[in-house]
């Protein structure tokens, strides 16, 4: 331990010595290229921006008896139900006023709520690929137009049909929530890099901008009791589990602070990495995967095209994971899995951990 | 301790009067010093606790505990790619720099890498289970068509282009390349580790069928650049004395350029396109060896480019521990700063 850690300081003191001497220039390899991680920061506090102060009794639902109808009125945000209210969102406050009809999501998860209170959105950014809509809600938001790839969104098109709310992704749509703004009223909501609980908060929240809270307040409490449901079906000890999106040249894992894990520790599992709410997710070399040793896996990887963990499992090396060697590498559709995230999907997702892990 | 070591053998500085030859062969010692320390840093240097005398071990003794296997079936392919690749990237630069007789020409300034990465991208589309030799193929094919683009787009041919002028078309050219990469990427996956695969580039994930998918790859074109080498030599008098010379100009480069599309193409297939090695590189040898002689240049431009890679990419294990941060990373941020005070160097003109 001592003498690795020695050897560590040595190599990063060496590399640091070798560039300045060689580019004579002042800057360290390692030090300076560590402080520039490319992510948005924004996400780690954007539960804090929830609407509702009532809606933290989201989070005590999972271990409550499941209500089986909504909360009662008095739990619902004091402004639902009045004509004009203003949206307090992670980028600011949105003013608005009726009840808006014509809704363009960017954001799967947010097609999935307004699916799950009967809400069909004119336009979702889809990709442009209609398929990467689950199927479990195509048929409650059929009909929609594509607005685009979710990383940048057509404004033309979302102009184009005169939409009178725009739902956007806080950590994705940042740049253009001015644009935005100038066609339709527009919230910004975690979405992407965010949790379980976060992304309801967000689903209350665009509640609350349709007017629709003892709606959507029903269709959550309804998500908790099947969430509940599926957590009780699983085996009971099962040893920590890890999720991660594997592709042909690397696997990128899921901490605890991402959506997929904070589904699967809904569901009573143990997760194996510790939430980093900075950075929810890490490429990881074979060795790191080998000397966590995780005994169930998640790999989620689009189509069927192999990954490179594939190749992992039948080296010498990935052979030894445990969960190699007890079969409990599960592959699963990123589809569901990595890119859907709202009440929907999360029920879906629900259902087939279950059924990988052998429920009673 | 090993810091003085590394730091004792450093030359240029030191002796500024010593014949080419011992120059040479001090720069040859220390490089082949570090190379040996980084390798077995490399070999050392992980998530999973081996020692430097384990990892050995484990090369050279065999073994087949754990710690054995994860040396030999990860490490080692990491340390050797790391290796060939900058072997690769650094011989590519030198012979850019030599058929352009512009110092500012690498394979990455241009545009030749970001080509390459964007067809294997284009091509891990359309056949996502493609590997080894096409895709070195569509590396190389993305590589030539895009360098010879910004050669055109130069005005290379016209007796015109400056050096200026051609680091902008490539520079420039490469920016688009690599936004449709982007493009690529974002259309086809939401995931961020292509990106940084193919964006950024790195040995992070390398496994042994890449160091025998490059391998020939750097054989050949290391044999291939030595047999240009005296012409590269004369082309270095200036176009017009080379000519006078006898030198076939148009053949030398256009057998130049192959070798730079080889040997850069199957470097981004199995690695990405790692930035500022082709630039960097050669710079440090011409430097530290006092000389203009490509006989020297191209072999020692290969050692100490192997050399750089396999150090930064010890580097990039401690940017985000455990976890894996591209080699490209490191690269660029020792090469960038070097790439504008080279290119403030250079005259502006016609």
């Amino acid at each position: 331990m001592t003498r690795s850690d020695l050897l560590r300081r040595i190599a990063v003191g060496a590399v640091a010595s070798l560039t300045v001497v060689l580019a004579s220039c002042g800057s360290s390899g390692s030090g300076s290229s560590s402080s520039t991680p490319p992510s948005t920061t924004s996400s780690g506090g954007t539960s804090a921006a929830s609407p509702t102060p009532s809606a933290a009794s989201g989070g005590e639902s999972s271990s409550a008896p499941a209500p089986s109808t909504g909360q009662a009125a008095a739990d619902l945000d004091p402004q639902c139900g009045k004509d004009t209210r203003t949206i307090k969102h992670d980028l600011g406050e949105t003013k608005i006023t009726g009840t808006p009809s014509k809704i363009v999501a960017l954001e799967f998860s947010f097609a999935d709520d307004l699916a799950s209170i009967g809400v069909k959105p004119v336009g979702i950014a889809d990709d442009g690929d209609s398929s990467r809509i689950i199927p479990e809600i195509a048929d409650k938001v059929s009909g929609y137009t594509s607005v685009g790839t979710r990383q940048s969104p057509s404004l033309q098109n979302i102009a184009a049909l005169q939409p009178d709310l725009i739902i956007a992704d806080s950590s994705r749509h940042k740049d253009i929530y001015s644009q935005l703004s100038q066609i339709a009223p527009t919230v910004e909501l975690p979405a992407n890099k965010a949790t379980l609980e976060m992304n309801l908060d967000a689903a209350r929240t665009v509640a609350l901008a349709l007017n629709k809270c003892q709606e959507m307040a029903d269709r959550i409490a309804e998500n908790a009791a099947t969430l509940d449901q599926y957590a009780a079906e699983l085996p009971k000890d099962l040893p920590p589990v890890l999720f991660g999106v594997g592709s042909d040249k690397s696997v990128t894992v899921h901490n605890a602070a991402g959506y997929l894990p904070s589904v699967l520790i809904r569901l009573g599992l143990k997760y194996l990495l510790p939430a980093d709410p900075s950075n929810p997710q890490a490429e990881e070399s074979e060795e790191t995967l080998v000397t966590q040793n995780p005994a169930i896996i998640f790999v989620a990887s689009t189509d069927k095209a192999p990954t490179i963990f594939d190749q992992w499992a039948k080296d010498p090396v990935g052979s030894q994971i445990q969960a190699v060697k007890d079969g409990k590498v599960f592959r699963v559709d990123s589809n569901l899995w990595s890119r859907a995230k709202g009440i929907t999907a999360s029920e879906v997702v629900a259902a087939e951990v279950v059924k990988l892990l052998g429920g009673s | 301790m090993a810091t003085s070591v590394i730091d004792g053998p450093e030359v240029g500085s030191a002796a500024p009067r010593r014949t080419s030859g011992s120059r040479v062969l001090v720069i040859v010692i220390s490089c082949i010093v570090l190379l040996i320390i980084g390798f077995g840093l490399s070999l050392s240097i992980g998530t999973a606790a081996i020692s430097f005398g384990a990892a050995l071990s484990a090369v050279f003794l065999g073994g087949s505990t754990p710690a054995d296997l994860i040396v030999r079936a990860i490490r080692l392919p990491r340390a050797l790619l790391s290796m060939l690749v900058g072997a690769n990237m650094s011989v590519g630069g030198v012979i850019m720099q030599g058929i352009t007789a512009n110092p500012i020409a690498a394979p990455e300034i241009l545009g030749v890498s970001a080509g390459a990465a964007m067809v294997v991208v284009a091509a891990l589309v359309a056949f996502p289970t493609m590997g080894g030799l096409p895709l070195v193929a569509a590396a190389i094919v993305g590589g030539a068509v895009i360098g010879l683009i910004v050669l055109l787009l130069a005005g290379a041919g016209t007796g015109r282009t400056s050096n200026v002028r051609l680091a902008l078309a490539g520079v420039t050219i490469a920016a688009l390349v690599t936004s449709l990469t982007q493009a690529f990427i974002i259309f086809n996956d939401n995931t961020a580790d292509n990106v940084f695969f193919w964006l950024v580039g790195g040995v992070n994930f390398a496994k042994a069928t890449d160091v025998w998918t490059l391998l020939p790859w750097t054989v050949i074109g290391m044999v291939a650049a030595m047999a240009l080498a005296s012409s590269l030599n004369l082309l270095g008098l200036g176009e017009d004395m080379a000519r006078g010379l006898g030198a076939k100009v148009e053949r030398t480069r256009v057998l130049g350029g192959v070798v730079i599309v080889g040997m850069t193409g199957a470097a981004v297939a199995v690695a990405g396109p790692i930035t500022f090695l082709g630039l960097v590189t050669p710079h440090i040898v011409r430097k530290l060896a006092a000389t203009t002689n490509h006989f020297v240049i191209i072999p020692l431009s290969a050692l100490m480019g192997s050399t750089l890679l396999l150090w930064a990419d010890i580097g990039s294990r401690f940017v985000r521990w455990p976890f894996e941060s591209p080699t490209g990373v490191v690269t660029a941020v020792i090469g960038a700063p070097f790439f504008i005070m080279l290119a403030r160097r250079q005259k502006v003109s016609g």
